[in-house]
């Protein structure tokens, strides 16, 4: 059963993969955010991380379409998607093989240098590529650098992540992952 | 379409066809050479993901070609490089490209085996469809510009026209026994080898970049380099079976730079591997930000495409029936 907050978001995620505003997804909307996180970093789909980035988002559809009993190029709605969501990800069990490789390798794209750290450029590249705001990122990642260091870690990106996707507490800071609710 | 982009689009295409462009870059074992890049470049390092739909793809393209009467060879696999570069979207956006693709190599076939080549282009050129390379243009041809304005057709038309001039800078050097040189050669070998083709990923996968961004340096950039990239790889794979032709950046370096054949190998490697980082640096550079998310969106997945493109073809170049 899914809270209100939890609905939210995956509206706004349901909104994240439909830039077009159509009403309806399918797997190609999912690989073109996938492919504007890429551009937007300069990187390809066909080296090690750009590839992992690629099969993951790839395997999230895979898995919600699983789950909704529809083959892989059909199209769902905003209420098949959290359906979808809730049943795969938040009390299913595919977030760990499934939903979660995908978005380490979103936040080892945005640790350019391999040192395990984040900076606000790269944040504010990613959530250019989601849609946020220009003048949403600077809070949305003070809300995550809960210590004020001026970087994030790649694990604390992993786990706001989680907590955008799938969890239900009203304090968790991954609700700030892609700004304001 | 109006009546000005058609005359262009024939004229353009009626000088191509009355010169025989460079013969096929043949590739088979040399194409091994390139492996190395597959370590040294990171854009290089991951095999393309190949489209889950291929063998309808495959079936897509034997089906349109009997209809207009073209071979698809299985072993050539034309459908795979299409499979590979647009592994991301609809199966009817390979199966278009994968038909222009196997369309260009038969009429590259023509070219150089046919005969009485002449006869058929006149045809092709005023709209027949009695010989099977003017029914599949055409068929391909209305498919295709539907999608796109006359910006795009005028775009087309354009790059029709500078491979034929680039073509006739190759039979004149040919003629005369000249070899371009290091500096000359980059530009002529992006309009031999098609630059349209670089046009086609837009009516393939439904969208259309937004005029001004074409000619912006970024994107202008990522466009020369991917053709860069492609094309010399292409050159290391095809030297050996094309008998010294000096149009080929392996042999412009052993002729001007007094290299053996391993060192200008080497050397072309270590060019190849430049415009990938220029690639990159492009790609990275692009006026994302400048567009509402949606164009944002369909801009990436075409630059998405040619950033996937040199694996495609590396991987193509390597199973290819084609050049063995």
């Amino acid at each position: 059963m899914t809270t209100d907050l939890l609905n939210h978001k995956l509206d706004r995620a349901f909104d994240h993969i439909d830039a077009g505003g159509k009403g309806v997804i399918e797997r190609e909307d999912l690989l073109g955010l996938a492919a504007r996180i890429l551009v937007g970093f300069g990187e390809s789909p066909t080296s090690v991380i750009g590839s992992s980035l690629v099969g993951g988002f790839d395997a999230i559809w895979s898995a919600l379409m699983e789950t909704l009993g529809r083959d892989g190029y059909s199209r769902i709605t905003r209420e098949e998607f959290r359906v979808g969501m809730e049943k795969a990800f938040v009390s299913g069990d595919r977030y760990d093989p499934v939903f979660r490789p995908a978005m380490e390798a979103v936040a080892e794209l945005c640790d350019g240098d391999g040192d395990g750290m984040v900076g606000p450029r790269e944040f504010r590249m990613l959530l250019s590529a989601y849609g946020t705001a220009y003048d949403d990122v600077d809070e949305a990642f003070d809300r995550l650098d809960r210590v004020g260091r001026g970087v994030l870690t790649v694990d604390e990106l992993v786990l706001a992540a989680r907590q955008f996707y799938v969890s239900d507490d009203p304090g968790a800071a991954g609700n700030w992952l892609f700004g304001p609710l | 379409m109006s009546t000005d982009v058609i005359t262009s689009v024939r004229t353009a295409l009626r000088s191509v066809l009355h010169w025989k462009p460079p013969a096929p870059r043949s590739g088979g074992p040399a194409a091994w050479a390139l492996l190395p890049l597959t370590e040294r470049v990171p854009a290089l390092a991951a095999p393309c993901r190949m489209h889950p739909a291929v063998y309808a793809i495959e079936a897509a393209v034997i089906d349109w070609a009997r209809r207009t009467g073209l071979r698809a060879d299985p072993g050539v696999g034309f459908h795979r490089i299409a499979g590979r570069a647009f592994a991301g979207f609809d199966a009817a956006a390979a199966a278009l490209f994968a038909q222009w693709l196997t369309w260009l190599f038969h009429l590259d076939d023509e070219m150089d085996e046919g005969q009485g080549r002449l006869e058929i282009f006149q045809g092709m050129l005023a709209g027949a469809s009695s010989h099977p390379l003017e029914a599949a243009f055409a068929d391909l041809w209305r498919v295709t510009s539907a999608r796109m304005s006359d910006l795009w057709r005028a775009r087309f038309a354009v790059n029709l026209q500078r491979q034929h001039d680039a073509c006739r800078l190759e039979a004149a050097n040919r003629a005369a026994g000249r070899i371009p040189t290091l500096q000359q050669y980059p530009a002529l070998r992006r309009a031999t080898v098609g630059p349209y083709l670089y046009d086609l990923v837009e009516p393939c996968l439904r969208v259309e970049v937004p005029p001004w961004l074409h000619g912006c340096e970024p994107w202008r950039e990522l466009v020369d380099a991917c053709n860069d990239v492609t094309a010399w790889c292409n050159d290391v794979a095809s030297r050996p079976k094309e008998g010294g032709d000096g149009h080929n950046l392996v042999v412009i370096a052993m002729h001007e730079l007094g290299l053996n054949q391993r060192q200008a190998v080497a050397w072309v490697l270590d060019r190849i591997a430049e415009r990938c980082g220029d690639m990159r640096e492009a790609a990275g550079r692009l006026p994302l930000d400048a567009f509402g998310p949606r164009t944002a969106r369909d801009v990436s997945k075409v630059a998405c495409a040619y950033l996937a493109a040199p694996r495609a073809h590396l991987d193509w170049l390597m199973e290819s029936a084609r050049y063995t």
